[in-house]
């Protein structure tokens, strides 16, 4: 075998390996749709997102996700109760609960008391929700006096003097450790600074008591709500009520929905009958329902979409399954029955919309859909694609400095197939959300790497020059290296309603996030050459090529940003009513324009060489570094708040500083030279 | 010349240009920094973006371009990128400020059902000011700035208006009924304002106008013990005939009787269950709640063979109102009423009881508070009877099946000719007033009820319900003794071999057991002997009957409604005023609420007042003189089309919070009275044909129920589709051509 087939064979193996395999794997999978916050997503990637909310990670002391689900559901959350099955990672909180600060696991059974003791802890949190909202401008009364319902109903807190007391003291987990008169805090006038203080903490603390209770709700198979039911129908057998009676007495205290609601909060896999959006857990087939004409409980008619066979075949195995579980004997084969039962039954359904809103639907997935979903969170998909660009980039290196031409068809070939996974990625994300993959952090930090590769392909193809790829392997490398580091939220998850829009909305964000590529990939290009000039002490043939090639993408980038900026103040006029309005990510895109426009000017009327073009370039890419970044995590704050979050300022810093440092000794090489140049 | 000639050649440079975009560029940072600090966009754009140097600074750039251009000429074929980009920056610079002189954009607040049609410039000043003339009414708006000025009023010709000084921001607070150190109260004197500590008395005054209610106001942080403490000044306790004073009462330890008082106040939820509780010779207790619906009516907590306490406690009160102050300003009404009963109504900052509005403000406004108890004392009991009777009558008149015991008495009503309902609840009463098993068979009765009673005709139809009663009589009596002597029914009933133990299915002590015994004895009358009598007198036939209606459970408290009597009602009322504080401005000004103190003159009446801001102008209108409203207000402009929520709803993601859509239906009407539905949601607006926008900006609450409130911009921009569309359009396409079109780039 030749080198050249030897190549393509392996290339073909590969290829096939990722790109066949995997959609033949799914073909055959069956999916189930669960219903898990706002969406309906595949049992498998449900059960891992649920499991990472609460240990982050994707399988619990190696037990897959869904088998642990199943287990919950069945048996409730007490065989958990002294795993350290919650994750958290806050040194504060930790602190304030009194918890072991190196560990970063805890168990039910240490955080629960933890919590409901903390008096300290708790006045701290209700007297930062008392001073938010009493900060707050609508807030127009002025009152000392407020209640605190996103706290718990009933939790009233107000001033005496100075200081916060609890005015009036509720009977509800953790709060009841309050009482009516406890001072929550001293001196708390100015508000500004306790509100800073403790914004964390308390989100911390809400998050984390949130969880404690989902975890709390799961009491297995025993379903109160059921019981109090059948309690309440023997009680009015006993005073013999007229069954009419009884069907009124019982309907209007135990509504029926309100039953299937509560019956469980895993596994909501029974699309309701009756109002589509909604989703009842397994638990809900053993509910059971008073017959008038009997004058007993039945077990409860098909509530669901399901046809009244499967409805019943369902019921009948899922039972049989749970008595078998609850006298400890996993069966296998009626659990997988169970699947397919469900599988089948949900097949007619899947695709069709269920919630109609002003100028837009909402659908259920599609069995595609599930199945992409569902091998997007089994295979580590960034790493492998990292691993490529990786390699791609160290064989574009070799090849450059070794001039061998087998390294670089190698490199190209390997960048190839990144960019093919890499397009693949997206494509799929847009695919299951059904929207352009840039309405968040994680999103666009994915999206920008391909533009630049795309952007190094297009212009390798003009200019016949691979350094750029190696410049946009590297950009990648670098972008996705972040992305692996920061656990940005990976998940597939709703958009925001204001983004969920038209048209010219996903092209301003395409068009404005693609400059960020391009820029990034004109900043490396002008690290490329500095360093370069630092190392020669004088420009190059390779190195004019290289300004040439800066030139041509700041080109390119500055078109992108600023019709894409001025896209979205189009945008923004036809649907918030305003052009421009100088919100802190408008005015970093126009700082970040005005500096590109002054490169180009200058470089455009010759104040400035080639050495200041790479410079710029540099520059730009701080400005957008800050556009991108820093409006979101250091100012945080404005309009565009899609992607805010917090943390790595320091380390955001100190790249500013290495950049810098760069960039003056860069100068500093150049005056030198030309220094020497004069003298001699 | 030539110096003009280089300063046309610098205004069309490339240094010019550089400079300016790195200015704008530097100002911006500026900006978004102080933003970031502060947390104010407004604050940022009075420094930067709103500034005059700012708008100089684009006026520059205009310039700058304009002569960059018109230095080239004459144009040529390799000038066309160019010239199509810098037109495009021309077209947005000058749509931008066009937009600024004769466009809209302000907001609207609306909420389900409401209307409106102007619009409001938020963070803008103006004053709104109405008059009253007879039946004719002028409203004006004054736009204001905040430096000292003497206002314009042209409407208002006689009405000079000065501020005389303006202030960042403040806190308003509402005033009820305690205005600084005295309690206010529409048809009284001012009442002083007592400190008042715990163990203090509570000052009472006495006013000639209001009848015989005494008044107190109190400001303190013990609400509670203050309650407490003027309860028990307030109040005597008749029990067994005797008078005594609550606070005697609670402190002396009567070897009868032990009382305590339960009175816990929560600032949220007022008074709870406040309760006296009475221990009576440690055999019974009885409950009296002093709030509420049910108050003052006793309640038995101990098990008892009867309905009813065996000792009968009242309350006397003297009638006062009492008016509290917290240290947050919230105010309480707490009255008492002449039986004890005890109602307290709370007056707190952010939710007054109600709002009155005196002749549509210009009069003022006040607050109401209303009691349920008037002055007189009304007899409870009388008043219970006088409501079952009615609602007996009501039955009867449908002739229904009675039962044999109404049916016996109703035949003796028949003879005297004396209405069934009346005599029934009479009898009732007076057996259940004598707290005794069985009517006493020589006890004292009304001569009209005995009258009917002597009617009583025991006739062969009733010989048989005659022997019974007459056993149960005989049961019954001992049974009392031994019960008066502490023995329980049941050992008694044991003692004495009572055979149907098994089958009296009551708890022992209750009342239901001995009706179950009177029934066993009524089974059983058939086989026992019967008994000699000689002619009965009225009080032994009442006795009897008692013993009937025993054995039939109908006695005065299983028949008497607990629903809650319909009382007379008082009502008292203040003025609503506002206090005004000077507050520490916020850094983030959009929050502030900034003061106006004016100095209003007409002829040569002369007034100084305050007002403060009201960021949306939907509050209150201040008066003055009675013939002029005013209201601190942004400046609000008339828009010709009035917009009328329907509707307003947040659609959901299926299983959370996260929303998918906002929606609100909303109808527009415009000058014509044409009307227009359209439904405004998220990125979805509705444009009428002279180019007025309508936005959903906001939506509140998030919850699903209650009334929701929705923030709608409106804009109205005319030059956006001469200049500034276009305009961008043109710069996009020059872009293009600037950077790639081969003959320009050739030149270097």
């Amino acid at each position: 075998m030749r080198r050249k087939d030897k190549v393509s064979f392996y290339g073909i193996f590969i290829f096939w390996l990722l790109f066949l395999q995997l959609p033949l794997a799914a073909y055959v999978a069956q999916e189930i749709p669960a219903a898990y916050q706002g969406r309906f997503r595949p049992a498998d990637a449900y059960a891992r997102l649920w499991l990472y909310d609460f240990c982050h990670s994707q399988s619990f002391d190696k037990t897959p996700a869904l088998d642990l689900i199943w287990k919950l559901h069945v048996l409730g959350h007490s065989f958990l109760d002294q795993t350290r099955f919650f994750w958290l990672s806050s040194a504060q909180l930790k602190q304030q609960l009194g918890l072991d600060p190196h560990r970063s696991r805890f168990s039910y059974a240490e955080l629960m008391p933890a919590l409901t003791n903390s008096k300290s802890l708790l006045s701290k949190i209700a007297a930062y929700h008392f001073l938010k909202r009493y900060a707050d401008p609508l807030n127009r009364s002025y009152s000392e006096k407020l209640e605190l319902p996103q706290l718990a109903p009933g939790l009233w807190v107000s001033y005496r003097g100075n200081d916060l007391v609890l005015a009036s003291s509720v009977n509800r987990l953790p709060w009841n450790t309050l009482k009516t008169g406890d001072i929550l805090a001293f001196q708390t006038r100015d508000s500004s600074q306790f509100l800073r203080d403790h914004r964390k903490l308390s989100e911390e603390f809400l998050d984390l008591w949130a969880k404690l209770e989902r975890f709390s709700a799961l009491k297995g198979s025993r379903l109160k709500e059921e019981e109090t039911y059948i309690q309440h129908f023997l009680e009015l057998k006993k005073q013999n009520v007229p069954p009419k009676e009884i069907m009124a007495i019982l309907e209007r205290e135990h509504p029926l929905f309100q039953r299937l609601r509560l019956a469980g909060p895993l596994l909501q896999v029974l699309p309701s009958r009756h109002f589509p959006e909604e989703w009842y857990s397994l638990h809900a087939l053993k509910v059971q329902l008073y017959d008038q004409e009997a004058d007993a409980l039945v077990p409860i008619r098909n509530f669901t979409k399901f046809s009244d066979e499967d409805f019943e075949q369902i019921r009948t195995s899922y039972m049989k399954w749970e008595q078998d579980l609850l006298q400890g004997n996993d069966n296998r084969t009626l659990w997988n029955l169970l699947n397919e039962q469900l599988f089948k039954a949900h097949q007619p359904r899947l695709g069709a919309s269920y919630l109609e809103a002003r100028g837009k639907t909402l659908t259920y997935p599609s069995a595609w859909q599930l199945k992409l979903e569902r091998i997007y969170y089994q295979y580590p998909f960034i790493p492998f694609i990292l691993l490529l660009y990786g390699t791609a980039a160290f064989l574009f290196i070799l090849s450059l400095n070794l001039n061998n031409s087998r390294f670089h068809q190698w490199a190209f070939f390997l960048i190839c197939l990144a960019f093919l996974a890499h397009t693949l990625l997206l494509a799929a994300r847009s695919y299951i959300l059904e929207r352009p993959p840039v309405s968040n952090m994680f999103e666009t930090v994915i999206y920008v790497p391909w533009i630049a590769v795309l952007c190094g392909l297009i212009l390798r193809f003009f200019f016949k020059n691979s350094l750029i790829l190696l410049a946009a392997s590297l950009t990648s490398i670098i972008l996705l290296i972040l992305l692996e580091v920061t656990h940005l939220n990976h998940h597939l998850e709703n958009v925001q309603a204001v983004l969920d829009s038209q048209f010219w909305l996903i092209i301003h964000v395409l068009m404005v996030v693609g400059s960020y590529g391009v820029f990034i990939l004109g900043g490396v290009l002008g690290h490329f050459y500095l360093a370069s000039f630092i190392w020669h002490r004088q420009e190059t043939s390779s190195l004019a090529f290289l300004a040439k090639l800066i030139l041509q993408i700041l080109y390119l980038g500055t078109t992108m940003l600023i019709s894409g900026t001025i896209l979205g103040g189009i945008w923004a006029a036809e649907s918030w009513g305003r052009f421009w309005d100088w919100d802190p990510k408008e005015s970093w895109a126009f700082i970040s324009s005005c500096l590109y426009l002054f490169i180009i000017h200058a470089f455009r009327f010759q104040k400035i060489g080639h050495f200041g073009l790479a410079a710029g370039a540099i520059l730009g890419l701080l400005a957008i570094s800050f556009t991108w970044y820093g409006v979101n995590y250091i100012l945080g704050t404005g309009l565009h708040s899609y992607g805010f979050g917090s943390g790595g300022e320091l380390f955001y810093y100190l790249f500013l500083i290495v950049e810098f440092s760069f960039l003056l000794l860069a100068y500093g090489m150049k005056k030198k030279i030309k220094k020497f140049k004069l003298t001699s | 010349m030539k110096s003009l000639k280089t300063l046309y050649h610098f205004l069309g440079s490339i240094y010019f240009a550089l400079i300016l975009i790195a200015t704008a560029a530097f100002l911006v940072i500026l900006g978004t920094l102080i933003e970031a600090q502060t947390d104010s966009h407004l604050l940022a754009a009075q420094w930067t973006y709103s500034h005059p140097f700012f708008n100089l600074l684009l006026g520059l750039f205009f310039i700058n371009i304009l002569v960059s251009a018109l230095r080239r000429w004459p144009f040529k074929v390799k000038h066309i990128p160019f010239l199509i980009t810098h037109l495009g920056l021309l077209m947005i610079l000058s749509g931008t400020i066009l937009k600024n002189f004769f466009g809209l954009q302000g907001s609207m607040d609306l909420i389900e059902g409401s209307a409106s049609q102007s619009v409001y410039i938020p963070h803008s000043f103006a004053l709104h000011i109405e008059k009253q003339e007879g039946e004719q009414l002028t409203a004006a708006r004054f736009p204001l700035s905040m430096q000292r000025t003497l206002i314009d009023l042209s409407p208002f010709s006689s009405l000079q208006l000065k501020v005389l000084q303006t202030f960042p921001h403040s806190k308003e607070h509402l005033e009820t009924w305690i205005k600084g150190n005295y309690a206010f109260i529409f048809g009284s004197l001012p009442i002083p304002v007592q400190e008042w500590k715990p163990g203090s008395a509570i000052q009472t005054h006495q006013q000639p106008d209001l009848l015989s209610w005494q008044l107190a106001a109190v400001r303190t942080p013990h609400i509670e013990e203050a309650l407490k403490h003027f309860y028990i000044q307030n109040t005597e306790v008749i029990a067994a005939s005797e008078v005594i004073s609550l606070a005697d009462a609670l402190q002396n330890q009567n070897p009868l009787f032990h009382l305590q008082l339960d009175l816990s106040f929560s600032p949220i939820e007022g008074l709870q269950n406040p309760r006296l509780k009475v221990d009576w010779m440690k055999k019974e207790t009885i409950e009296i709640p002093l709030a509420g619906s049910h108050a003052l009516q006793p309640i038995l907590t101990t098990p008892s063979y009867s309905y009813t306490p065996a000792v009968s406690i009242q309350l006397n009160g003297k009638p006062t109102l009492l008016i509290l102050q917290d240290d947050q300003e919230d105010n309480y009404l707490c009255a008492l009423s002449s039986q004890g009963q005890m109602h307290l109504i709370p007056f707190r900052q952010d939710s007054l009881q109600n709002l009155l509005v005196y002749n549509q403000g210009f009069e003022g406004y006040g607050v109401q508070a209303v009691f349920p108890f008037g002055l007189e004392k009304t007899n409870t009991e009388d008043k219970k009877q006088q409501q079952l009777i009615a609602s007996l009558k009501q039955l009867l008149k449908e002739d229904p099946p009675l039962a044999p015991p109404l049916e016996l008495l109703s035949q003796a009503c028949q003879k005297t000719g004396s209405d069934l309902a009346e005599t029934f609840v009479r009898f009732l009463y007076a057996w259940h007033q004598s707290h005794l098993f069985l009517l006493s068979p020589d006890a004292h009765l009304s001569p009209s009820l005995s009258l009917v009673l002597d009617h009583l005709e025991w006739n062969d139809r009733w010989q048989s319900e005659f022997k019974a009663c007459q056993w149960i009589s005989l049961l019954f009596m001992p049974l009392a003794e031994a019960i008066e002597n502490g023995e329980s029914a049941l050992s008694f009933l044991k003692n004495h071999r009572w055979p149907f133990l098994d089958q009296l299915n009551a708890p022992d002590p209750s009342p239901q057991l001995l009706t179950a015994l009177a029934q066993q004895v009524f089974a059983l009358s058939s086989s026992l002997p019967s008994i000699d009598h000689v002619d009965l007198s009225p009080s032994e036939k009442g006795h009897l009957l008692s013993a009937f209606f025993k054995a039939y459970g109908l006695e005065y408290q299983t028949l008497a409604s607990s629903e809650p009597i319909e009382e007379s009602k008082t009502v008292w009322e203040t003025p609503l005023t506002t206090k005004h504080q000077l507050a520490i401005p916020f850094t983030k000004l959009e929050n502030n609420k900034p003061l106006l103190v004016l100095e209003a003159q007409e002829g040569s009446s002369k007034q100084r007042f305050t007002l403060a801001y009201d960021p949306s102008g939907t509050g209150l209108k201040w008066p003055l003189w009675g013939l002029y409203t005013f209201r601190f207000q942004p400046r609000q402009i008339d828009i010709p089309y009035r917009i009328r929520l329907r509707e307003a709803r947040q659609i959901n993601y299926a299983h959370s919070n996260q929303p998918y859509s906002y929606e609100s239906d909303i109808v527009i009407i415009d000058k014509e009275g044409k009307e227009e539905e359209a439904t405004l949601s998220m990125n979805h607006v509705h444009e009428t044909w002279d180019g007025y926008r309508f936005y959903l900006a906001g939506m509140s609450p998030a919850r699903e129920n209650g009334i929701k409130r929705i923030h709608v911009v409106v804009n109205h921009d005319p030059a956006k589709y001469l200049l500034t569309y276009p305009g961008a359009l043109l710069v996009a396409l020059g872009a293009i051509l600037l950077f790639w079109m081969k003959p320009y780039a050739k030149k270097r």
